[in-house]
Order: structure tokens, then C-alpha cells, then sequence
């Protein structure tokens, strides 16, 4: 039987969310593995010193987590002393639970697991806390001509509720709000803390002596992550429970509650009430569309998209010698949470929702949207 | 009724994220001169295409511009991110930066098959890939608008400012290649374009010099031929026969600190390099007042234009690099001292430059300076200068100084961020134009010259230290009795004397309590008189080669 969770993530002191900013040097590789020795040593310098965490953890490391602790909590996970796994043995049961390999864009079965959503935040008071809009209090004008990127359009200004217009000082809005009107600004809730190295903790090659720094969050007290997980079968986890889990690198721990529940808190009817005269697409979740739809449909058939843009890889490990190996994957680009479409008309509307529709990425929380009908979607 | 008149605006990028991927110095020329290009090239083209001269109002094209388009040696970007025309020609420029971006990746793709050329290095890499990345990667927007009052400057800007956040998603985002030909340019053919528009010039030194030559600049520029020719000249023609001293930017650096320390004027300073970030105040008020009146609009663009020129000439000959010097956007590396000079009496004199082309005493300059050892990373340095300026030096007010009276001054300030090798950082902001700025570069100057009787006691800080708390509470009369009981010792007296008085002064202008509110009131970030104190005197100890 079909059963939602409210799975809500509590850290334990700081935490650390793998971003762009890290000490790997993966890149280049392709092109410094075809040269000599000289190659090497003159790019030898690339690897970074400072890694920093993202706020967010990526919904492909949520993913991981709860699969991991679905099996673990159903006890078909082995331990060993430097890595678990699921033995050759136990593989059937465990794959019909939360699905056989680690997640890539192409495959769709998890399992039991039917749907992820986007992680938010929740506070102690206000409740259940969603990415606002990144056009949050502006309006949109359009006048004259314009070639963005190349695409012709008209040229867009937004206006500002104190009658002055959007400039290069300002910043796309980028709080969160609670479904009850409160703001949640990120820098006051999020903490940055550095800590510094002096030895290398990942990579055997390098210099010993050198300092390496790594940015941790802290999130403040009264704040917690959630999100809602689909199964397919109520009987692997448990109601009303805790436990410590895993979440992000450099040891970063979270206490993770488990709780029924009977659906997922409406909250398109909160973005409802930031309708404005002109017909929107807001992502509630980051976003992936390929580059090719981008040019082709999305940028061509919008008045303006605000947006920022956010990096995803996946880490993959294989065991082979009896050593583990980690792959990371290519970079792909997303559109972050709170990016605002402007479609030009019905047609464009359609095109655009058609291009988010990709439930391999729904299905794990990616590519969530809601549409909001304005006054006039005329051009 | 109001005349409605037709302007064209163009923004190109992604200049901030480009910059990113820069982590040394040449990287950070070439990101800079990229765009540059990009922008003279966009110009060229529409003039070829008989857009006259007259119409553009940003940059103004007149005579002495014209030179820079026609014959240029530029060795920096001197086009501005931004271009404005009178009429319609939205169609036209975005024709004439996709020209410029072919052109552009043209360059990218012969620097890259001629790589083995330059480098130990043969850059393998798909011609068509190549072309597809970075026709994706550069930006750009244009917009057409009627405007009826106000200044055009103004009134354009915000129907770019918004749709700059519209992102590009360019077909393969590894940025790889992007990173290579960054790493190429001190022997790449965008060099060609800085430095020999002619003819491949193979006897063309390297185009840009690393931190530690010019750190130590003042050591390195009088050395012998002979000695430039083994350490520091990689001639194109030469690269063949000296591959074993292509060296990967950091470690030349190194070779180059070890090789500067056998000196034996060699001082720790030498090790320390300055990165200034500057912009000007005020100038969006005074685009406000001339409004569209064109002739002053066009003026205002060539006083940006000239002011650039001479400040670029004024740093290198301090021995500094600019590397950003368009618009009102000032980027530089620089000693901290050259000679007789240092690097405030440099800002002095871009100050003195900035006064005589713009004669208005409601325009200024602020500056974040970041100065950091040699290896401290190159990002981090820029992003600390460019936080420097704007979170601090254009934030900062100031109320009750003495000059002002009651006036609040807000802006027209230097923010000096000091990292030392050792971890440990001071920071500093000080007011432009006022007797306390005045008073603190006089007692810098004084610890920089050879009298000895003008230098403060070593160890000067311990002692203060001790009575930080007791500093920033007595009031300014207590301030000489304190230092009379402190440094009672003969020498104190005698040799220290002037010293410590030029340090009292400051204290007394911090301290002054004539006003109803304190004074030094630095928005949003108030400093201590004892946390004023020790930046300086740690500023002094490192200029005075202490550090």
C-alpha cells in the first residue's frame, strides 16, 4: 500500500553539501592524459585548495541517503570495516526495495521508491518553508526590440515596488518564505564556518604541506530540512522514528525523523497569491533542461527568464581489486530553484511545460514547476 | 512635448564568471582582454557596416579613440562591457558581436593548433567543439528603446541590469577549453593582438609578468640584460630551444622569489603583492543631472576615456599592471613600494589625475586594496579587493571629522585589506580628503624614509596592546599623558619623538568628542581607535620591511 513520509533532517553541529568548489582536479584530464610527463607537471598546480560546501545538498545525495538507510533500517545492509554493502545474496530483495544501481538520468526503477520531493526548510514556528520566486516583488514591462543572446525579443525592464527599476546593484531575490507570509533570508540562517588544513585528506599525490581550507554551514536552530518520500509499500519504514544518518562528505550528520502522513502540504496555493498580470513559470525545485531545448524552446519562446544556474555530478564508486574507485561524473548544468519563466503566449506555455516533463528527474525531485495564469499572456 | 529619441545598448559577458577560472596573472590579462577585444571588434564592424562615428555615445568615438581602434597596442583592455548608440541598430550590433565572437574563436582555435609551438603542450581538441563552446559561452544583449527625458545612460541600463540574469546553456560545460587557452596567452596569439597588430612578431617578450616580478619590481628593472634574458625573457623564437624552462606559473613564481632573495636589497615587501580595485562615486547623480544633454554626455565619456589612459601610463611607470581600465572600473596589481614611492602615494596620484580631467568636486575615486603574500591565491586576493571596495570603501560614512564639522562624507575612501604570510590579516578604512587621511600616509611616509629620527619604536605595538581597553576609552586629553608615562625613556624622547606624536595625532582625530557623535563613525563597520592604530602600525612594519 502507497504511503507518504514526512522525512524531516536535523544537522548535528556543521555539514558539508560537495559543490563545483572542491579539491579535485578532474578536469582537463582528457586533454592532459594524451600529452608527456612535462604536461602533467605543468598543469600540476590545478588541483584545488578551498572547498566549499553548497547550502543545499543535491536531490541525487538525498536519494542515496534514504535508499541506503531503507536497507539498512531493513537490515540488508552488511558492514565492513571501511564500506557497506549488499551482499551477492540478499541483491533480488534488495533491488526490488529501492532499485539496483546508484541513480543516472536514464533509469527510472527505485524500487518501492516512487517519488522524492524537493528538499525545504521548516521552522520550529512558521512551518514548512518554499524557495520564492527570483522575480519576487518586480514587474515585468516590455517596450522596443531586443536580442538576447541572439534570440529577438522585446526589450524588458522589472520594475520595483518603490518605483525605481531592477540594476546591475541588485540581487535576483533569493529567500525562502513560509506558506504564512514569513521571510527566510539565507545568510541568516545559514552560517559559513572555515576550517583549515595543513595535510591533504583525499589524494595521495601532492604536497603534504600544503594548506587546504574547507567551508562548512551551520543552519540555524530553529530550522530544519524536509521533504516528502512516496513509497509503494508502507513496510519498510517505520512511523514516529529517529535515527543518525549520513548525509554529504567530510562527516556531516543529521538526525533524520520519520513520520506518516496523510499528503504532501499544499503549496501551490501559496504561490497562487504571487500572481501578477503576466502569465509565470516558477521551478520549485532546481531543474534540468538540455541545451538544445534551451536554445531551440525554452529561451526562444520566453519574453525574459530569470535564473541562476546551478552544477550537478554524481559520484559513482565501483569495487574492483578490492579497492573502491569513484568516478565523478560530467558536469550537468540546472536551473535553480526560484527561476521565473516568461512565456510569450499559450503555445510557448505548453512548450515550455513540455520540455520540464521529464519524470526521471520528477521522480527523484528535479523539474518541479508551477504555472501561474496572469492577466494577460499576450505578447 | 517631449523629444522621444531611439538608442541601441549593448552588455557582453560572462565577464564575472570568466574571471573565475583565472588563477594567475596572465589568465586574468587575458580574461580582461578578451572582452576588450570582443567590444573593439563589435565597434570595428558596425563602422565598417557606415555606422558614423557621431553616433556612438558609449564609448565616444572621436579622433584620439579612433587611434586606439585603428592602431591599437594596447596591452590591456581598454573597451568598456558596454556600448551605447543613438537609432536603431539593435539588428546591426548583434550582428557585429557575432562577427566579433567568430573572430574571436578563430584566434582560440590557431592558438590551440599552434600550441605545440609555444609549449611542451599540444593542445588536442576538436576544432568544431572548440567553435561550438564558446559561440555558446559569450553573452551578449542588446536593446532598442524610445527615451523620452532623462540621461540615455541611465535610462538603458535597465533593460539590460534585468536580462543579464537570463543564463546560457552552452553545449559542454567543462569550461576546459576556456581554462587551456587562458593558460597559453603569455605565448598565444591573443598576445599578437595586444601587443603587434602587424606582423608575428617573434621577438615580442612575454605579455605578462608574474606576481613575484612584480612585487619586487623595483629589484628586477634595472638588472642587466643578460640577467632578464636567463630568469625572465622567454622570446617566441626561443621557445624551441628552452623547453626545459616552460614552467607551470606557480613554479616559476617560486624560481623566480628564490632567485630575487640572493639580493641583497631583497626585503620581506618584496614578497607581498598589492591588488586595487577602483570605481568612481557619484557618477550615476551626475549622469542624472546632465540628463541627455549630448555634448555633455560626450564629454563625460572621453574624461572616463582620458582618465583611464593616464592612470594605466601612471601605474606602469609606479611598475604596476592594470589589467581592467575601462569605464569607471579600475583593476590593478602593484608593489607595495617602488622606490621612493609606495602604494598610496601611487593612489595619490590617480587621484590627482581623476581631479584634473574631471574638475567636479562631487566625483571621487574608491579604492579596495588587498595586499597578500606572493602565493596567497590569486581569486581569493581579487575577490578580497573587489569585497574591500564595495562592502567597505563605498559603503563606509564618516560623521565629525574634523574638516567636515557636523557633515556627514560618505564614499571617496580606501579600504586596505593586509593578509601576511603568517595567517594573520589587519584590515582599514580610511577617508580620503580629510586631515586624518593626511595625518596617517604623513606617518607612513615618515617610517618609509631613511631619518631614522622619524621611525616609531619596534615593538611599538606589544606595548599599546597592552593598553588597547584604556586607548579606546580615555578621552583625547588623556591621550599625551598616557604616551609620556609609556615612552618615558631617553630615546623616546629624543630619537622617537616626532613619531610618536604623528601617532598621537591620529589618536586625538579619532578621539575627538567635540561633536555630539563619535566620531569615525564607519558605516556599516565601526573600527576601535585601538584596532584603527594597529592596522596602521601593522601596514608600517610591513612596508618598512618587518613583515
Amino acid at each position: 500500500m502507497s504511503q507518504i513520509y514526512e522525512i524531516r533532517l536535523k544537522p548535528i553541529g556543521s555539514f558539508y553539501f560537495g559543490g563545483e568548489e572542491s579539491f579535485s582536479s578532474s578536469i582537463l584530464e582528457s586533454v592532459i592524459n594524451k600529452n608527456d610527463e612535462s604536461v602533467k607537471k605543468y598543469y600540476k598546480k590545478r588541483q584545488g585548495y578551498f572547498a566549499k560546501s553548497e547550502m543545499f545538498p543535491q536531490q541525487t545525495q538525498l536519494l542515496g541517503m534514504i535508499r541506503k538507510e531503507i536497507l539498512r533500517l531493513n537490515n540488508k545492509l552488511l558492514y565492513y570495516k571501511r564500506y557497506t554493502s549488499v551482499p551477492k545474496d540478499w541483491k533480488d530483495k534488495a533491488t526490488k526495495i529501492v532499485g539496483s544501481k546508484w541513480y543516472s538520468n536514464k533509469e527510472e526503477k527505485m524500487g518501492t521508491i516512487a517519488l522524492l520531493s524537493p528538499l525545504y526548510l521548516h521552522h520550529a514556528t512558521y512551518g514548512l518553508c518554499v524557495p520564492a520566486p527570483m522575480d519576487y516583488e518586480l514587474m515585468l514591462e516590455t517596450t522596443g526590440v531586443a536580442y538576447i543572446n541572439g534570440i529577438p525579443k522585446k526589450a524588458v525592464a522589472f520594475k520595483k515596488c518603490n518605483g525605481k527599476y531592477f540594476d546591475a546593484k541588485d540581487y535576483l531575490y533569493s529567500k525562502y518564505h513560509s506558506l504564512t507570509g514569513e521571510y527566510v533570508d539565507m545568510n541568516d540562517i545559514f552560517k559559513p564556518q572555515i576550517r583549515t588544513h595543513t595535510q591533504k585528506l583525499h589524494y595521495k599525490e601532492g604536497n603534504e604541506e600544503q594548506l587546504f581550507k574547507v567551508q562548512r554551514y551551520t543552519l540555524d536552530e530553529d530550522y530544519h530540512f524536509v521533504f516528502y518520500l512516496t513509497l509503494n509499500n508502507d513496510s519498510y519504514l517505520l512511523d514516529d522514528t529517529k535515527t543518525a544518518v549520513t548525509l554529504g562528505g567530510e562527516e556531516s550528520h543529521f538526525i533524520m525523523s520519520v513520520n506518516k502522513t496523510d499528503a504532501i502540504p499544499d503549496i501551490d496555493a501559496y504561490y497562487h497569491k504571487l500572481r501578477s498580470k503576466e502569465t509565470r513559470v516558477v521551478l520549485l525545485s532546481d531543474a534540468y533542461i538540455s541545451s538544445c531545448d534551451a536554445k531551440n524552446t525554452v529561451f526562444n519562446d520566453c519574453k525574459v527568464v530569470l535564473s541562476q544556474k546551478r552544477v550537478l555530478r554524481t559520484l559513482q564508486s565501483m569495487r574492483k581489486d578490492k579497492q573502491f574507485h569513484f568516478k565523478k561524473s560530467t558536469k550537468t548544468i540546472l536551473l535553480a530553484k526560484g527561476t521565473v519563466f516568461y512565456p510569450k503566449n499559450e503555445d510557448a506555455l505548453g512548450s515550455i511545460c513540455a520540455v520540464l516533463n521529464k519524470s526521471n528527474y520528477q521522480a527523484i525531485g528535479y523539474n518541479q514547476y508551477i504555472t501561474l495564469q496572469g492577466e494577460t499572456n499576450a505578447n | 512635448m517631449p523629444q522621444t529619441n531611439t538608442y541601441t545598448i549593448l552588455s557582453i559577458g560572462p565577464i564575472y564568471e570568466t574571471m573565475k577560472v583565472a588563477d594567475n596573472t596572465r589568465a586574468v590579462w587575458t580574461v580582461s582582454f578578451m572582452f576588450s577585444y570582443l567590444m573593439r571588434e563589435t565597434i570595428r564592424h558596425l563602422r565598417t557596416c557606415s555606422v558614423g562615428d557621431d553616433t556612438f555615445l558609449v564609448p565616444h568615438v572621436n579622433n584620439a579613440f579612433q587611434a586606439y581602434l585603428d592602431a591599437p597596442k594596447p596591452r590591456i583592455g581598454l573597451f568598456h562591457d558596454r556600448l551605447i548608440l543613438k537609432e536603431d541598430y539593435a539588428s546591426l550590433v548583434n550582428d557585429a558581436f557575432n562577427k566579433s565572437v567568430e573572430g574571436l574563436t578563430q584566434i582560440i582555435v590557431n592558438t590551440f593548433k599552434e600550441s605545440k609551438k609555444y609549449t611542451l603542450i599540444k593542445v588536442d581538441a576538436e576544432e568544431s567543439e572548440v567553435k561550438a563552446f564558446f559561440q555558446n559561452y559569450f553573452q551578449s544583449y542588446v536593446a532598442q528603446v524610445c527615451i523620452d527625458s532623462g540621461n540615455p545612460l541611465l535610462e538603458l541600463s535597465k533593460y539590460i541590469d534585468a536580462i543579464e540574469h537570463e543564463p546560457r546553456l552552452a553545449p559542454h560545460e567543462e569550461k576546459e577549453f576556456l581554462f587551456l587557452f587562458l593558460r597559453l596567452t603569455n605565448l598565444g596569439l591573443l598576445q599578437q593582438e595586444a601587443f603587434d597588430m602587424e606582423a608575428y612578431d617573434t621577438t615580442q617578450e612575454r605579455c605578462f609578468k608574474s606576481l613575484p616580478e612584480i612585487s619586487a619590481w623595483e629589484l628586477v628593472k634595472d638588472q642587466a640584460d643578460t640577467w632578464k634574458k636567463e630568469h625572465l625573457c622567454l622570446k617566441i623564437a626561443d621557445v624551441d630551444n628552452l623547453k626545459e624552462r616552460i614552467k607551470n606559473p606557480e613554479d616559476e613564481a617560486q624560481e623566480m622569489i628564490d632567485i630575487l632573495r640572493k639580493n641583497p636589497d631583497f626585503k620581506p615587501y618584496h614578497t607581498y603583492v598589492a591588488i586595487v580595485h577602483g570605481d568612481g562615486d557619484a557618477f550615476g547623480k551626475h549622469l542624472e543631472e546632465i540628463e541627455d544633454n549630448e555634448v555633455q554626455i560626450k564629454q563625460f565619456s572621453d574624461d572616463i576615456f582620458n582618465f583611464m589612459s593616464q592612470a594605466r601610463d601612471s601605474i606602469r611607470k609606479y611598475g604596476g599592471y592594470p589589467v581592467v581600465g575601462s569605464g569607471e572600473d579600475l583593476l590593478f596589481f602593484a608593489p607595495v613600494i617602488y622606490g621612493s614611492q609606495n602604494i598610496f602615494t601611487q593612489i595619490g596620484k590617480i587621484d590627482k589625475i581623476f581631479d584634473t580631467i574631471f574638475k567636479n568636486p562631487k566625483l571621487s575615486m574608491s579604492y579596495g586594496i588587498n595586499i597578500s603574500y606572493y602565493k596567497f591565491p590569486l581569486q581569493e586576493s581579487i575577490e578580497k579587493s573587489e569585497e574591500a571596495l564595495w562592502e567597505y570603501a563605498k559603503k563606509s560614512k564618516w560623521a565629525n571629522l574634523n574638516d567636515l564639522g557636523t557633515e556627514q562624507k560618505a564614499k571617496n575612501a580606501i579600504r586596505i585589506n593586509i593578509q601576511k604570510h603568517s595567517g594573520q590579516s589587519h584590515a582599514l578604512t580610511l577617508p580620503k580628503g580629510t586631515t586624518l587621511y593626511c595625518q596617517c600616509i604623513k606617518l607612513m611616509l615618515q617610517e618609509l624614509s631613511h631619518k631614522d629620527n622619524l621611525h616609531l619604536p619596534h615593538a611599538l605595538h606589544h606595548s599599546l596592546e597592552r593598553v588597547s581597553k584604556l586607548i579606546d576609552t580615555i578621552p583625547k586629553e588623556n591621550i599625551e599623558p598616557l604616551f609620556e608615562n609609556m615612552f618615558n625613556e631617553k630615546v623616546h624622547q629624543t630619537k622617537h619623538k616626532k613619531a610618536l606624536v604623528s601617532l598621537q595625532k591620529i589618536l586625538y582625530l579619532l578621539k575627538d568628542t567635540s561633536h555630539d557623535e563619535p566620531i569615525h563613525q564607519q558605516h556599516p563597520h565601526t573600527q576601535k581607535p585601538s584596532e584603527f592604530i594597529f592596522s596602521i602600525l601593522s601596514i608600517i612594519k610591513l612596508l618598512r620591511g618587518d613583515a
